[in-house]
């Protein structure tokens, strides 16, 4: 049976940030080694490993890896701007980041008069489903935002769907402030290089035809810089899979189901699993 | 005695102000409500485990900085989740509180039952600075000549200073040496006081290093 981490395909770097000096990375604990190419090599034993290149991030594994990647078919649409941002190293494990991502309650308090404000802090019922294939969806999520990407001009009501393909990756689907129709996606890849440090990639998938690259790298830079700190300070650093260890709210569903899921995946590495009763 | 521990100077509990402090490997947050109460809580908050030392003290509680969650002072009782904001929270959310107790300028805590306090041999004692060192507590008290009061704890005179040194075990690598001093010190004494425990300090920290 295949690892559930081990085995996977990892994030390890923007590819436009891979030049002609190689690369010195951590994945997993293992040293890396990315060069031009692109290619990827363990600087313990020297074996090359496998590579996958998808939504601007080149992807690694230790392991076996599956032939094929989760898909974010919006990242292949022409009129969209697609975007890296990061990478921004964090104490944290990567489950802790991804629940944060997934997480709504948080907006008014660290994203204060951005993603959320203190006078709209409620979190109304979502919808929580594993789908048929394996992925985490929480739909039907709503919050107000008093600025929800650069390009809405006022507070609004905004409409999540988070979606979790991965152990480590996530992605939400967002009301799009420049067409109504559509939707921004952003994403985190978490480049889990211990149990408790990772290297979070940052990808964009937007509708936005006035801001420059700088500027959009720069809001969801300034975001995730108000989350750093918060999660440097969460402990303990692994998340813990006993549902009992620390008190949930409803609000918490995206949360606990991910818990759920990385249990049943048997997940190891950056958790701290259930004891087996 | 031997569970009461010195976490901080009474004046490191500052108006509004959350202190880090750390016991026997227990982190703590320490916060001085607007009433004058000292609160000491295990350093997380139940929900998400954030420590508490980087919430707020807003007079009478604290607020969690990442989703705004209320704890009471006195109680450690959840008053609010902003999430839900129609719900009151159920009892149980309560933060663990520990036993202290303010006397001659430091915050004393015990982490285990709230036995009483014996008080110090009689004195007008004052606290000096606190000197952190990077030595288990007990080697710091086997490098110091005195007559021991309990296991942390001893008298010490050098020079014309009479001394009390406490030493606050932070966890099993590290400690604090908390001097009081017989009498209000002025700023020669300080600078005294401060140069021979540092340089205490510093010969316990060379003889530590393997």
């Amino acid at each position: 049976m295949p690892d559930p981490v081990i085995d996977a395909w990892h994030p390890v770097s923007a590819i436009e940030a891979i030049g002609r000096r190689p690369i010195h990375t951590t994945l997993l604990d293992v040293p890396l080694e990315l060069t031009a190419g692109p290619g990827a090599r363990r600087r313990d034993t020297g074996a090359d490993l496998p590579i996958l290149t998808r939504h601007g991030i080149l992807w690694t594994s230790l392991g076996t890896p599956p032939e094929a990647l989760f898909d974010i078919p919006e990242y292949l649409e022409p009129d969209r701007r697609n975007l890296s941002a990061g990478p921004v190293g964090v104490a944290t494990s990567a489950p802790r980041a991804i629940e944060n991502f997934l997480d709504m309650a948080h907006f008014p308090f660290v994203h204060t008069g951005i993603l959320g404000a203190e006078t709209h802090t409620e979190v109304k019922d979502y919808d929580v489903e594993v789908t048929a294939n394996g992925e985490i969806f929480a739909r039907r999520c709503e919050f107000f935002q008093p600025m929800a990407a650069l390009t809405a001009g006022e507070g609004q009501m905004v409409e999540y769907t988070y979606r979790v393909p991965h152990p480590f990756c996530a992605v939400l689907y967002k009301s799009c402030p420049a067409n109504p129709a559509r939707q921004d996606v952003i994403a985190i890849f978490a480049q889990a290089t211990t149990q408790e440090t990772i290297r979070a990639h940052l990808v964009m998938s937007m509708i936005d035809d006035v801001h420059s690259d700088t500027e959009m790298r720069r809001f969801q830079q300034m975001i995730f810089g108000q989350d750093k700190p918060i999660l440097e300070n969460q402990l303990p650093k692994r998340v813990p899979l006993d549902l009992t260890a620390e008190m949930p709210i409803r609000a918490d569903k995206a949360s606990i189901a991910y818990r759920r899921w990385l249990s049943a995946a048997q997940v190891t590495y950056g958790v701290i699993p259930a004891v087996q009763s | 005695m031997t569970n009461w521990h010195p976490i901080a100077s009474s004046t490191d509990l500052a108006l509004r102000h959350v202190y880090h402090a750390k016991l026997l490997g227990q982190e703590l947050a320490a916060w001085r409500a607007d009433d004058g109460h000292v609160n000491i809580w295990q350093n997380r908050c139940l929900h998400r485990g954030v420590r508490l030392s980087i919430g707020l003290n807003d007079g009478t509680e604290l607020k969690c900085q990442y989703h705004g969650w209320r704890y009471a002072n006195r109680t450690a009782g959840c008053t609010y989740i902003p999430a839900h904001p129609e719900n009151a929270p159920a009892r149980r959310v309560t933060n663990r509180r520990f036993a202290n107790f303010e006397r001659h300028g430091l915050v004393w805590a015990s982490l285990g039952a709230d036995e009483d306090f014996a008080d110090l041999p009689e004195g007008d004692w004052s606290p000096l600075r606190a000197i952190p060192v990077t030595a288990p507590a007990q080697t710091v008290l086997d490098q110091l000549a005195g007559e021991k009061l309990w296991s942390h704890a001893l008298r010490l005179d050098i020079q014309d200073d009479r001394l009390i040194v406490i030493v606050q075990p932070l966890d099993e690598q590290t400690s604090v040496i908390r001097a009081l001093r017989d009498g209000t010190p002025d700023d020669a004494a300080l600078r005294r006081l401060n140069r021979i425990l540092t340089s205490i300090r510093d010969r316990i920290e060379d003889g530590a290093t393997p």
